[in-house]
């Protein structure tokens, strides 16, 4: 199967995210401009699985991800997500799917009014969507944050259809104990514990969302953004790789489905 | 003939929508000493300038440009003035108009 990533002006993450997908998971991955109206060339085996990358696109300039909507190839992930295949939008390119409708609700500036730049930890509301099935339901993982607008907000009908269809895939957590984490003393060599589970468990949510959402499904579930970042944790060298088993999960889903 | 106007979008997050940013702003306010001050929300203001025929024209454009990218509908809110735009010192076509956004 092959990964697409599309590249906005502003989008920084991709080359990460390309590298992730070809360097450690292994899989045919292509960046996909945006100012293209379509998710390949016709020639090349199809995209499957269309990934909005992290970053900055246009600026940000509005509101995040506000024009980055408006872009050419939104037509073409709009067109792919209605087919039923499969989207997935890190930090900006979650910003970029709920400005463009294909995810509810809305990011705003965190509640701090801090850029946040942290190890989170997350716990794996749902293992049955096509995102999620590598890992065990209510796991608790960590994944990086790096967002200054990361707040999800909902109205209160919104939310609650959320939660009543099992929408909220990914929620902020407080760090497990450290004799429960596998990750308790990884890394710790690195920088100052005060950065790492102090401020974890004082303010396991970093952003100030509504439930402590960090990720939801559409409702079909073949869309998924969060605020974290899966591509920067795929290798134990970069202080875990809980985020490899989320790219792991999605190849599953193609193959294992046989989606398309 | 088309005649030139300026349209002021104003877009606020919603009531119901925390808004740190006004949070803070008030707080630096109680800080210098403003103590009648009792909520500041912050937003953003938008200045189009227009040439259309006549001001309903101008008004609809900057709504339509309003709903479909100035505001996000999900957490906030916009009102549009519409005034004449001023040219080599010729005064200003009448009074503004003030109409309500959607809330």
């Amino acid at each position: 199967m092959t990964f697409g990533v599309v590249v906005f002006p502003g989008s920084n993450c991709d080359a990460d995210t390309l590298y992730a997908l070809r360097e450690v998971l292994g899989a045919p991955a292509v960046p996909l401009w945006h100012g293209e109206d379509s998710l390949g060339d016709g020639q090349s085996p199809p995209v499957e699985c269309v990934i909005l990358p992290g970053g900055f696109a246009h600026g940000d300039y509005l509101r995040a991800g506000a024009i980055a909507r408006f872009a050419p190839v939104m037509r073409a992930v709009r067109r792919h997500a209605d087919a039923g295949g499969l989207v997935l939008g890190i930090c900006n390119g979650f910003q970029v799917l709920v400005e463009a409708g294909l995810l509810p609700g809305a990011l705003l500036r965190n509640a701090a009014l801090e850029f946040r730049c942290q190890w989170v930890s997350l716990r794996v509301e749902r293992c049955d969507t096509p995102f999620t099935s590598a890992y065990r339901r209510g796991e608790v993982v960590r994944m990086p944050v790096a967002h200054g607008e990361g707040r999800y907000y909902a109205d209160a009908a919104t939310l609650a259809r959320l939660e009543a269809n099992g929408q909220v895939v990914l929620r902020y957590y407080p760090a497990p104990k450290p004799e429960n984490s596998p990750h308790a003393d990884e890394g710790n060599h690195l920088w100052p514990t005060h950065d790492r589970a102090d401020a974890a468990d004082a303010e396991y949510n970093p952003n100030g969302s509504v439930h402590d959402i960090a990720g939801i499904v559409n409702e079909r579930g073949n869309v998924l953004g969060l605020m974290p970042h899966p591509e920067r944790c795929c290798e134990a060298l970069l202080d875990g790789a809980a985020g490899l088993r989320l790219f792991q999960s999605v190849t599953h889903a193609i193959s294992g489905a046989g989606i398309r | 003939m088309s005649a030139s106007w300026v349209a002021h979008v104003s877009v606020l997050p919603k009531a119901e929508v925390l808004d740190p940013q006004g949070a803070a702003i008030l707080g630096a306010l109680r800080h210098l000493e403003f103590a009648g001050v009792t909520a500041v929300r912050g937003g953003r203001l938008f200045e189009l300038h227009i040439d259309t025929m006549d001001r309903a024209g101008a008004e609809e454009l900057a709504r339509d440009a309003a709903r479909r990218l100035l505001c996000n509908p999900v957490v906030e809110t916009f009102t549009i003035r519409v005034e004449a735009a001023a040219s080599g010192g010729n005064e200003a076509d009448g009074e503004p108009t003030v109409r309500a956004g959607e809330r």
